[in-house]
């Protein structure tokens, strides 16, 4: 019989650590959540069907009145708004912002939304002139910036007052789940916090793969040589 | 002075046959530098260990990657790129890509270190390519109804799942039992090798008197045929993955690479299998819908199916339609043998499995044109993808096409056009191999048809606006 040298030893050692390199990793529930605002009498739920996780997030929303009858002929659209807090170098003097664009503070709407926001981060006014008082050079500040996701339209669902669609989540942390509900033609928002928290499904599906790959090897390496049954 | 000579040592060379060389003109292995690169020590292994390096990037990318699709760069380079190249390289190099497949080299690896290199069981023997059929029709199936292409994760998964595959044959089985037998990548390329314009063979009046056998058994200068070969009787470039071990290992220089016409191995097919000719005939179902499925009018005609069976499952929307689309191609090939029969006297069956493979270039072109589509239509992607890698944001809003949608439409029809042709002469050709005059024009015309209506089913599908998958 052949015998493994360390060296080979090593490198199918290396070669497997390679391949696979992630150990394996307990998962996070994956219940999902419910969550219920009222916005001028109008009651809104928001059902994740599991937990909130990057990519594409199945939800329904359910509307009921003041009387707590379901609200079928509601128009519901959904943005997800991302909140990430960065530390920002504040613009020496002289440093002006020449798009005029950067500082502006606006509500968001449902047209501004629609319109190609994505990505685009809104600062407040205040940052986008700066005095003498602020032209010595300043720690780097913490800021909350959001971002908005574009608005997506939720279908009725299976019953009445009922709506469904799925929200496209790019990024973990904390977010905010805008739902423009317009109802009679009086647009309302509301708005739900949720926490988007990192996948560990990847992890785990690498982990379980390198364990049972480790074990076919390890069964071959026991049984080499032996006599076929 | 006397000069100290070494006592003779006994050894037993290899049995050299004293022919002529091998002097043919058109064999690309006397060419100085392809001979030198594919006889050197450092091929295959040059191209192989960069492209596993790949693969393991894009498995990870895929893994813990962006989650969607459009995002990433594994989904752009898997699906985008090296898909819709591969049937292009299967036509122009045969199985050379399995040479060089990152999950043969993990195969090798694994029997180097922990191989038992047990005989292949008999059933996959038997029944390997019943298996590929089989593999390939779920994998598909599977791709729709649990999202694989469109899913990094799946893609993934998939990825891990054929890993395992081969570390489970690398670790057992000799050789490459899994490419040969079990791999649906295999089954395609062997079918489609078989199409292809490049050919190596044994040289057969220097292999008629060697007994030496080093190309299937293997030498001191390579291992053997990894996919059970034998260039000395081997007749189809099927299971031959240009690997050159047998190049290397041959004492008498027998072995002969050439280039040949397209789909000329398909016209004497000596021993045709069923197996292979309903693979030939799935694949053509699979490329209708691969094709319905990202059609703009697939929506509806899905809403229309829903209404009809009183369900809205996709698992069973989806599965009948994949099921109609799987059937229109074997049945039309049934129907053309049973109207053959008529005119040549052998059976239904006989018939199927005899021109199913001339299905196989009409069946490369349509795979390609669908593919030209994910490559020109979606290519960009591919830079767009990898450049978020790095955290540049670039693509938003912009095309990913690299060509016009009406140039690449020509294309399609373009490649449709020849793949008709081709499967059209193939058809030809391997009626007069078989049948005498008076059984020709009769055995030929039902299959004359069955490309006519192929080909236009593919046109029809390539004329409606096709959704982007990136």
């Amino acid at each position: 019989m052949k015998k493994f040298t360390s060296t080979s030893v090593l490198v199918l050692f290396l070669l497997t650590l390679f391949v696979f390199p992630v150990t394996v990793l307990a998962g996070s529930g994956d219940g999902g959540d419910e969550i219920t605002r009222t916005v001028e009498g109008y009651q809104v739920t928001v059902v994740f069907e599991k937990l909130a996780s990057l990519g594409e997030n199945p939800i329904h929303i359910r509307v009921v009145d003041a009387q707590k009858m379901p609200v079928s002929q509601a128009e519901v659209e959904i943005s997800v708004v991302e909140v990430q807090e960065e530390y920002v170098e504040k613009p020496s003097a002289g440093q002006h912002n020449e798009s005029g664009m950067e500082g502006m503070t606006e509500k968001p709407t449902a047209e501004s939304s629609m319109s190609g926001m994505e990505g685009m981060s809104e600062k407040p006014a205040a940052d986008n002139h700066t005095t003498d008082m602020e032209s010595k050079p300043e720690k780097p500040q913490s800021e909350k910036t959001e971002i908005h996701d574009q608005m997506v339209k939720l279908a009725a669902g299976h019953e009445k007052g009922e709506y469904e669609g799925e929200i496209s989540i790019s990024n973990t942390g904390d977010a905010t789940l805008r739902v423009h509900l317009t109802v009679q033609g009086e647009l309302m928002e509301v708005d739900f916090p949720f926490h988007v928290s990192e996948s560990q499904t990847g992890k785990i599906v690498l982990g379980g793969f390198f364990a049972l790959n480790a074990a076919i090897i390890a069964a071959a390496v026991i049984l080499k040589n032996k006599p076929v049954l | 002075m006397t000069a100290i000579t070494p006592p003779p040592v006994k050894t037993n060379p290899p049995k050299i046959v004293q022919i002529p060389a091998n002097t043919n003109s058109n064999n690309l292995l006397k060419n100085k530098w392809i001979g030198s690169f594919m006889r050197s020590r450092w091929y295959p292994g040059i191209i192989q260990w960069p492209t596993l390096l790949v693969f393991m990037f894009i498995m990870f990318e895929l893994i813990l990657g962006p989650t969607t699709a459009h995002d990433n760069f594994g989904t752009a380079l898997t699906w985008v790129l090296w898909w819709p190249i591969i049937p292009i390289l299967f036509l122009f190099l045969g199985r050379f890509w399995c040479a060089i497949c990152p999950f043969a080299t993990i195969n090798d690896l694994v029997q180097k270190f922990a191989g038992n290199k047990r005989p292949v069981p008999r059933f996959l023997k038997k029944y390997g390519i019943w298996i590929i059929d089989a593999l390939f029709i779920f994998i598909t199936w599977s791709d729709h109804v649990w999202g694989v292409v469109e899913n990094p994760m799946g893609s993934g998964i998939l990825m891990l799942t054929l890993t395992t595959g081969v570390i489970a044959s690398g670790a057992f089985f000799e050789r490459r039992s899994f490419c040969r037998y079990v791999c649906f990548l295999g089954g395609l390329s062997g079918n489609y090798a078989r199409n292809g314009i490049l050919q190596l063979r044994g040289t057969p009046e220097v292999c008629a008197t060697c007994t030496v056998a080093a190309c299937y058994k293997g030498g001191e200068k390579a291992e053997p045929c990894p996919l059970f070969e034998f260039p000395k009787t081997m007749t189809s470039s099927a299971n031959c993955n240009i690997c050159a071990n047998c190049v290397k290992n041959c004492p008498n220089d027998s072995i002969q690479l050439t280039l040949r016409p397209p789909s000329k191995e398909l016209w004497f097919i000596r021993k045709p299998k069923i197996e292979e000719a309903f693979l030939s005939a799935v694949i053509m179902g699979i490329v209708f819908v691969q094709n319905v499925t990202m059609l703009e009018a697939w929506t509806p005609m899905l809403a229309w199916l829903e209404n009809a069976v009183g369900t809205t499952s996709y698992f069973v929307t989806f599965s009948i339609s994949f099921l109609i689309s799987m059937l229109i191609p074997i049945s039309l090939l049934a129907l053309a043998s049973w109207v053959a029969r008529k005119f040549n006297g052998e059976s239904l069956l006989h018939n199927f499995t005899r021109f199913g493979y001339a299905l196989i270039v009409l069946d490369m072109a349509a795979h390609m044109a669908h593919n030209l589509f994910h490559l020109l239509a979606e290519g960009k992607s591919i830079l767009f993808t990898g450049m978020a890698l790095f955290g540049q944001e670039a693509g938003h809003g912009l095309s990913t096409a690299l060509m016009a949608p009406g140039l690449i439409q020509m294309l399609q029809f373009g490649l449709i056009g020849l793949g008709f042709l081709g499967s059209l002469y193939t058809a030809y050709r391997i009626a007069k191999a078989n049948y005498a005059e008076g059984k020709l024009w009769g055995t030929f015309v039902p299959y004359a048809v069955l490309m006519v209506v192929l080909g236009a089913i593919n046109v029809y599908l390539f004329v409606l606006p096709m959704a982007m998958r990136m």
